[in-house]
């Protein structure tokens, strides 16, 4: 199960008296921020230098008042879009599905980069919109001694001009107040391409509105604006150094990774104990009842085994989102921009990418940001091979059951050549592509990089809370459905057989196990294993709830979960005797999760992101069959070689 | 010369002469900020011969071979 960052507000086709302002500006401007706090929504959507979802609407907060739709809009840096998500931000103003035209633009500029930003307000001014201007980063100039002349900005633009102090909210009340005031008769023409004479033109207009501004009542704006700067310049220094700055994005990076692990594991200790003396407890309410059984090895074990991962998942998305705020991210993207680009990608694939280690659906729409189509497509082809939280807990099971929990060191070390090798796999795979790909359209790089802020904690946890909470909310009824439907199939028809063996044998799990035996037994597992892996397709983190529901867990309560499935594992045998879990068996299955597409929410995401069923539907079929075939070639490779 | 060129070193400020290229790529840069006239700092280049970072004003930007080759400059100091 894939958790989503697309937050779809349900918004009833707009009344007539419902006005929608959309917000417009420059990727990392600060739009979300004031749609954040415009909405009360909590949510920040996928929001890397450009990239948001297609477009977020939502009502105001309730203290705001009522009759006003916000909507944000991917980060533009003109309204002559020249990628993917541009052209949704045009879109989604003049002819959008639900509204139609919007009513209002606010035009959303960052007041440290006043001149270039103002391009975008005077190309918005002569569409003819009625227009609301809003300057941020107030706390940024307040501390450098920086007024801007907001009588003279207004006379300028001809129109409302609104500081905002995106830390406090200082200016909502204003922004909102002027939002109701917005002319409801007008007729916004598209917008006009400016040929460079007349770029150049408006440029040079911008830049006078912009010293004007600054320097009627601030002396020496531009050295107390330079002094904004000269600490993203010192850091950088550092930080992009050609061979420092790549030690440091290493460190960086097996930082965030192994937080994932180490960081998270007492946590998970305590949801995984937390969740044995729920089962206990439910059981010890109805002993040897029908419905206790259900609810405690049905339903508790179901979602133990499943929420003992939330810690690492939460972990996860507050690294990625620490260095995204922070503004390192898009130095990252930099830095790894010459090795991507030999695999026909480019260093803006790199947050997609990185994301698709949480969650491949916003990691895929995520790579709309890309500007070059064929980029993208490469892009969005690898992601699903990058290690998505939904492996995590197969992959500790797995792991868990290698070592033992005797030696962290191997363990940890396994975890990263799972994550290193499904990049090698992604790097091979882009390749690949890459030389079969016709090669027709230029990309473009050219990237901005913000300046390095201090990371609000506060947002960054509630942030990281509610990702977490939504991926917890989307798996959970996938979880309980299963929880009821391998449950049942594992105990009935006959429930109250004595021997556990023959009980799940004789199951009607058993009989559809053993229907596909013959598939999976070549990758060394026999049918139990293999319901596991056809409940994995609906999710992934289903395949550990699936064996920990038939290889009957919870049936001695000294240990905790785990470890009771655990020691189950161990001593489970096949028809023949011989053990099920073996070294060359689960190295199998840990390749098979590596590389298997088993997500259909990626599949429905990729074929309508690329617009092609084919090649959603293809790549499908494409990575199982790889994944199969590596998988039987290994298992088989290692016990020709000796390994059990 | 060319942003690209070698004798260009961190530390380095230029000016932009003259934007040359692919009609797209010329107006991406000039919405970006970058036409003639316009002072830029070098900063220095990502690894493996990757990217060209330079600060204009409040803004720091990262261009590609291909784009910074775009840019006609002339070293002021």
């Amino acid at each position: 199960m894939c958790p989503s960052d697309v937050e779809s507000v349900n918004v009833a086709a707009a009344g007539s008296e419902e006005r929608v302002i959309a917000l417009v500006g420059a990727p990392n401007s600060g739009k979300t921020t004031l749609y954040n706090w415009l909405t009360g929504s909590r949510f920040k959507t996928v929001n890397y230098p450009g990239a948001t979802v297609e477009y977020s609407l939502g009502k105001l907060a309730p203290h705001l008042g009522t009759g006003i739709l916000a909507m944000d809009t991917p980060g533009t840096y003109s309204l002559h879009p020249k990628s993917a998500d541009e052209v949704v931000t045009i879109k989604s103003i003049y002819e959008n599905p639900e509204f139609g035209e919007a009513t209002a633009i606010v035009v959303v500029l960052d007041g440290t980069q006043l001149s270039r930003h103002l391009q975008l307000a005077l190309q918005v001014k002569e569409t003819g919109f009625p227009m609301i201007v809003v300057i941020t980063m107030a706390d940024l100039l307040r501390k450098e001694g920086i007024e801007i002349d907001m009588e003279y900005l207004r006379k300028t633009l001809e129109c409302p001009v609104i500081q905002f102090d995106g830390l406090l909210a200082g200016g909502l009340l204003e922004i909102v107040e002027a939002a109701k005031n917005v002319s409801l008769d007008s007729f916004p023409k598209r917008p006009r391409v400016w040929d460079f004479d007349e770029l150049d033109l408006k440029m040079k207009e911008c830049d006078r509105i912009a010293k004007e501004a600054l320097s009627h009542k601030t002396d020496h704006p531009e050295v107390r604006l330079k002094k904004i700067v000269e600490k993203t310049e010192k850091i950088d220094r550092l930080l992009l150094h050609p061979t420092f700055g790549l030690i440091m994005f290493l460190v960086i990076m097996s930082a965030l990774f192994s937080s994932i692990f180490w960081l998270a594991a007492p946590f998970m200790d305590y949801v995984d104990q937390g969740f044995s003396f729920l089962n206990k407890v439910v059981n010890d309410l109805g002993p040897g009842t029908l419905w206790a059984d259900f609810l405690a090895n049905g339903v508790v074990s179901s979602f133990g085994a499943v929420l003992v991962f939330v810690p690492q998942i939460f972990i996860l998305f507050f690294g990625i989102g620490l260095l995204e705020s922070s503004g390192y991210l898009a130095r990252a993207a930099t830095l790894i921009d010459r090795p991507f680009s030999a695999l026909g990608m480019s260093g803006r694939s790199f947050v997609p990418i990185l994301s698709g280690f949480a969650c491949a659906v916003p990691a895929i729409i995520a790579t709309r940001n890309i500007s070059s189509a064929r980029d993208r497509w490469i892009t969005s082809f690898v992601i699903p091979l990058m290690q998505c939280s939904a492996r995590l807990p197969v992959y500790a099971l797995l792991i868990a059951f290698l070592f033992h929990g005797e030696s962290a060191l191997m363990a940890g070390i396994v975890f990263a050549s799972l994550y290193l090798g499904s990049l090698f796999v992604g790097g091979l795979a882009a390749g690949i592509v890459n030389k079969f790909l016709p090669h027709n359209d230029n990309s473009f790089f050219m990237m901005e990089l913000p300046i390095y802020r201090r990371p609000k904690f506060r947002v960054l946890l509630r942030q990281s809370l509610t990702r977490t909470m939504n991926y917890v909310k989307r798996a959970g009824p996938m979880i309980f459905v299963f929880a009821v439907i391998i449950w049942v199939g594992t105990n009935f028809p006959n429930y109250n057989n004595e021997n556990a063996h023959d009980k799940l044998e004789q199951s009607y799990a058993g009989q559809l196990g053993k229907v596909i035996e013959p598939v999976v037994a070549p990758m060394g597992v026999d049918w139990r294993v293999g319901v596991g892996l056809i409940s994995a397709f609906a999710a992934r983190e289903v395949f550990v709830s699936s064996l920990a529901v038939t290889f009957n867990v919870a049936d001695d309560n000294e240990d905790t979960q785990q470890q009771s499935l655990l020691t189950q594992m161990s001593e489970a045998v096949n028809k023949d005797g011989q053990k099920v879990f073996t070294i060359s068996s689960v190295i199998g299955l840990m390749i098979f999760f590596m590389i298997a597409l088993q997500c259909m929410t990626t599949v429905a995401i990729q074929a309508k992101e690329s617009g092609s069923i084919k090649m959603a539907v293809g790549q499908l079929i494409a990575f199982n069959v790889v994944a199969y075939v590596l998988v039987v070639t290994v298992v088989q490779g290692l016990r020709a070689l000796g390994v059990s | 010369m060319t942003l690209l060129d070698a004798k260009l070193k961190p530390g380095q400020t230029v000016e932009i002469l003259k934007i040359d290229g692919e009609h797209l790529l010329r107006e991406r840069l000039h919405e970006m900020g970058l036409r003639s006239g316009m002072e830029l700092t070098i900063l220095g280049r990502a690894p493996f011969g990757g990217p060209l970072l330079v600060r204009f004003k409040t803004s720091f930007l990262a261009l590609r071979n291909e784009e910074a080759a775009c840019a006609q400059v002339t070293l002021k100091a």
